[in-house]
Parts: C-alpha cells; sequence; structure tokens
C-alpha cells in the first residue's frame, strides 16, 4: 500500500476560488508557458480520463456508484511526487461501504476554499444557467450532485455536493486529514498575504516570496479576465458568458431579493456564523 | 460437444458458446474467434501495459471489469470469460463488444476506429470522435430520414479490397442516451438499456443494417467548441493524419510496437481514397437536425465532384 502522502486537494463548493488558485499554481508550475486553459497541473478528481486509461473501458458503461469506488482504488496507486495537486468539488463523504470518498492515506492535505453562500448563489446561478431562486434551492439540498443526469452524456462523473453548509463540514469537520480553510473574501481582500502564507508556509512548495508575488499579479481576476476574454476558457460551462465574471464581495445585494438573502441566511446560519458571514 | 452459436460481425465468424443476440446469425462457416466461458488467468506473463484492470502483452491481453468478468483474449482467436456472481449476460456482452473486441481486433492488426458509420447504399461514411462527441446521435439522425442504414456503432472496421476502403458491417445496434430517443420521439419503454442504472440503450436496428462491406467516402471527425455556430472544414495534409491516428479505439490494448508501421501504412492507404471533414459543433444550444442537414449538404457535394 502506497503510504506517501503526496496529495493535496484544493476542495471547494463550486464558484468559491478554487480555479483562481488553480491559476496561481499553473503560474509558478509552468511561468514561461503559462496559459489558463492549461490547468493540467491540477485536475478534477472526477474527470472521466483517469478512469478510462486504467479500466480499459468506456466509462459511461460505467454505474455512478462503481466510478465513485474505481476512483479511490484507482488513485491508491498515483505513485507521484510530492506534491499532487487535485481539484475536487464532491462532499468529502463516504461510500456505502465506509470508505472515504478519496485516498486517505495519500493525502498530505485539503486547502478548502469558502465563500460567502449569498455570492456563491449569484455566482453559480450564471455558472450554470439556472435563475437564482433554483441555484438557492439547489444550495439548500441535501441531495444535490453535480452531472448529476443519467439520461445523457456528461464529461465528468457524478459528483456528490450536499448542501452548502454540509460541504463546508463535511470538509472541515473531518479528521482524517489536515485541512486548511481559505476564505474567498480573504483571498481578494489580501491577496499576497494570504497566498505567500499558504504556498510558502502552510503548503511549503518551493517559491520565493518573489515568485508567488509574480504569480499572484499575473493572475489578478482583471488578468483572468482579459485572458478569458481574449483566447476564452475551455472550463467555462456551456450556456453561461464567461467563467471570471466579476470576482467581488457582496455583490449579492444587487441581484438578490430581500426574501431570497433571508432563504440562504436561515438555511445557512451556523456555517455562515463561523466564517463572518452572518 | 458443446453448443456453439455461430455469429458473424466486422468481416469475422464467431464461435460461441454463450448467445450474442445482436449479433447476425450465419451457419455453416469456419470460425476466425471462439468465445467461451472459461477459466481466465489471474495475470499474464510479460505485460508491456500493465495497469489494475487489464493488462496487454503480445498477442495476449486480459481485462477485469468489478463485478462483471474477467476476460481473456489469445492471438486475435480466442475469447475466455469468466463471469463475476451477479453479472448478468447484458453486461458481460457490453464490454465484450466493445473493450474486448478492440483487443481482438488489435491482435489481428485490424486498426479499429473509434467511430459509428452509414451507408447510403453506394457508400460509407464514418463519424469519429471521442466519447460524447455524437456519433451514434448524429449517425442515428441520419437513419431516421430513411436515406441511410447502419454499418457500425462506436467501433469501425476499415479493410482494402482491391484497391477500395471498405467499412464493414458490425453490430445492428446503436448505443443511445435517452436524451437523444427522447429528442427523436422514440418510446424507451420498449428497448432495453445497456445496464440497469443507465440510461442509455440498445436501439436496434436489423433491418436497417448494411449487410455487406460498403465503400468508405469521407470520415468527419466530431469535435465541441465554445462557439455558436456549427462549423465544417475540409481537412488535408498531416492534419488529417493525425485525426485519424488520435481516433484508433483503444491504442493502449495495441499488442507491441510492431504494429505501428502496419497501422501507419494503413492509415495512409485509408486517407489517399478517402475526403476527411472536421466539424465543430456548440457545445450547448444547437439542433441535431441542424447538424444532421450540414452532413448531408457536404456528403451530397461529395457525391456531385
Amino acid at each position: 500500500m502506497k503510504t506517501d502522502k503526496n496529495i493535496i486537494w484544493l476542495a471547494s463548493y463550486p464558484k468559491s476560488g478554487n480555479t483562481w488558485f488553480r491559476t496561481i499554481l499553473a503560474y509558478l508550475y509552468k511561468k514561461d508557458s503559462f496559459d489558463i486553459n492549461q490547468l493540467d497541473i491540477s485536475p478534477i478528481y472526477s474527470s472521466r480520463t483517469f478512469i478510462e486509461n486504467e479500466t480499459g473501458v468506456d466509462s459511461t458503461d460505467l454505474t455512478p456508484e462503481e466510478s465513485d469506488e474505481l476512483r479511490i482504488s484507482i488513485f491508491d496507486k498515483v505513485y507521484g511526487e510530492y506534491p499532487s495537486f487535485f481539484k475536487i468539488h464532491d462532499a468529502m463523504i463516504n461510500l456505502p461501504d465506509g470508505r472515504p470518498l478519496i485516498p486517505v492515506h495519500q493525502t498530505h492535505c485539503a486547502l478548502y476554499f469558502v465563500r460567502n453562500p449569498l455570492d456563491v448563489a449569484v455566482s453559480f446561478a450564471n455558472h450554470s444557467s439556472k435563475t437564482i431562486e433554483k441555484t438557492i434551492e439547489n444550495m439548500g439540498r441535501d441531495q444535490f450532485s453535480l452531472a448529476a443526469s443519467t439520461k445523457k452524456y456528461n464529461n465528468q462523473f457524478r459528483q456528490k455536493l450536499l448542501s452548502w453548509s454540509g460541504h463546508v463540514e463535511s470538509w472541515t469537520r473531518q479528521t482524517l486529514f489536515p485541512v486548511r480553510v481559505l476564505r474567498y473574501e480573504d483571498m481578494l481582500a489580501q491577496p499576497e498575504k494570504i497566498f505567500l502564507d499558504t504556498i510558502i508556509n502552510y503548503l511549503k512548495l518551493p517559491f520565493s516570496e518573489t515568485e508567488v508575488i509574480e504569480a499572484v499579479n499575473a493572475c489578478s481576476f482583471e488578468n483572468l479576465k482579459k485572458l478569458e476574454m481574449e483566447k476564452g476558457f475551455k472550463e467555462k460551462p456551456p450556456g453561461c458568458s464567461a467563467f471570471f465574471r466579476k470576482g467581488v464581495s457582496g455583490d449579492f445585494v444587487n441581484h438578490l431579493s430581500d426574501s431570497q438573502i433571508m432563504d440562504v441566511k436561515q438555511a445557512h446560519a451556523k456555517i455562515m456564523k463561523e466564517y463572518n458571514y452572518l | 460437444m458443446e453448443k456453439a452459436f455461430l455469429y458473424k460481425a466486422f468481416g469475422l465468424v464467431f464461435s460461441s458458446s454463450i448467445e450474442l443476440p445482436e449479433l447476425l446469425v450465419v451457419n455453416n462457416e469456419s470460425p476466425d474467434v471462439s468465445i467461451s466461458i472459461h477459466a481466465v488467468p489471474e495475470a499474464i506473463e510479460n505485460p508491456i501495459l500493465k495497469t489494475s484492470r487489464f493488462e496487454v502483452a503480445e498477442g495476449r491481453f486480459l481485462l477485469t471489469v468489478d463485478k462483471v468478468a474477467r476476460f481473456y483474449a489469445e492471438e486475435g482467436r480466442i475469447v475466455f470469460i469468466m463471469p463475476f456472481p451477479g453479472a448478468t449476460e447484458d453486461e458481460i456482452r457490453l464490454f465484450l463488444y466493445g473493450s474486448v473486441f478492440a483487443a481482438l481486433f488489435h491482435q489481428r492488426g485490424m486498426m479499429p476506429l473509434h467511430a459509428t458509420t452509414v451507408g447510403d447504399g453506394e457508400n460509407a461514411y464514418s463519424f469519429s470522435g471521442n466519447s460524447g462527441m455524437g456519433k451514434s446521435s448524429l449517425s442515428f439522425s441520419l437513419i431516421e430520414t430513411g436515406r441511410f442504414n447502419l454499418v457500425s456503432d462506436d467501433i469501425s472496421i476499415l479493410s482494402v479490397n482491391a484497391g477500395n476502403i471498405m467499412a464493414l458491417p458490425g453490430l445492428p445496434r446503436v448505443k443511445l442516451w435517452a436524451d437523444v430517443l427522447e429528442y427523436t420521439q422514440k418510446d424507451v419503454s420498449q428497448l432495453r438499456n445497456i445496464r440497469k442504472s443507465i440510461e442509455k440503450y440498445n436501439y436496434p436496428l436489423e433491418d436497417r443494417f448494411a449487410k455487406e462491406p460498403v465503400q468508405l467516402k469521407a470520415i468527419f471527425f466530431l469535435t465541441t467548441r465554445h462557439q455558436s455556430e456549427i462549423s465544417l472544414k475540409v481537412v488535408t495534409g498531416t492534419e488529417k493524419f493525425n485525426l485519424l491516428q488520435h481516433n484508433i479505439f483503444r491504442l493502449q490494448f495495441m499488442p507491441g510496437n510492431s504494429l505501428q508501421q502496419q497501422y501507419f501504412q494503413f492509415t495512409t492507404a485509408i486517407l489517399q481514397k478517402t475526403a476527411v471533414f472536421q466539424v465543430v459543433r456548440p457545445r450547448l444550444g444547437f439542433e441535431l437536425g441542424m447538424l444532421r442537414d450540414r452532413i448531408e449538404e457536404a456528403i451530397h457535394s461529395l457525391k456531385k465532384q
């Protein structure tokens, strides 16, 4: 059994700063060929490619449950150097047989990106071309999943997210491996401080302060937005106009009705208080 | 003697100890491949590629599909299947017709393409691309016009016959997702899904199936992009060579590098006789009917040349 703890999970509910962090990593590791369309330094755990390369079968012939089981056993044998980054939107849950969804014994740590759910609602609605009303409802559903349709082809496996609060708790309350929580709002307010601390002090990645600051500047929201406008962004879902849209905090006041704000606050009060969103 | 069923597909005669109802039945032909329920080794010697679920060696291939079966294929002539408890025959056949046939074809040097092929009575047209690009859906919508029939779904086998490139008939069925069947107003309750809990169905097409090889006229490579219009362009030179090589089905099952040269030459031979198009469709919000019409236009102008 592989015991080296080489995996760093970049975990989040959608639209919470995960991709932003991934662009900074891509810049640090591949500065000379930096391209927002090549974020392969941190592939997503729900990618079909891993499973197909390992199983040799058409992954659409596998059930979501089989895919979940295969993901762990296949990652069990990823013999990578530290660090191997994986992006993940799945909630950190256990499978029906009791095993955790991810290969824990290979996990070094997770970064968990959290963002005010009021802003998540606006951004996620735009991202998935759904109404804010429907998005708020989904964020409150314990059974909510991404790529959940069994009727059509999805380019990723089904990912169980749980509710927004359930997602945050699933990653931050577990004790199997260390988790560093990063608030999106802090990343916006003090990008240099947060990224320096996370990349150099916490993850101990081999970069100097100057290099990290350069990466943070190159991957400012304005720059990412500009790059997306120039070249497009392949991780953008179809139907939404832009992935890097506003990148601000507090924009919900311009989009949510009073009763929608109340709904979100009521549904997620406990976790919102914990992260100073209430 | 154990009872054997005889079938024909992809130009090969299969003798099988299990029923393969999706394949065309033949009589009194000498089999090229024998399929049987048989013990299967845990591992094979000297693999050139080995993952936790499959192993490839010169002339040998081993595949484990959890909870379904372990499959073994040798020299393109023998397939052994060891079902796992609880597996259904539908499930066993699903993986047999997919990855196991692919390995078998590679062992025989047949260069399987990831493509669905249709014919119009005169010529054949292949639609190639990765999973999810719409090969089967597009082909099905062409067949639905009544002007085309099916040659092969998902895996296409080409052969050279007197200098012509021929597409060989595969299985008389297409696998389609429920959303496409709903779009074409088919009643899914009359169909068998490929596996329980997956809403992808076997749609039988025995009455709209090319039973004989058809001369290939063009290959359309399908892809998607963030764009609002469907675009179609003629591909030439090394680009078409690369497209074809990239769409060889399960290339990792190729038993050794000795085939590389053979596949290289075969690709060149195919492309000398075949028009190649790249078709890009929007990722969302396009009409299957519009794509079908564009393809029919291209086929029409090819025929006039």
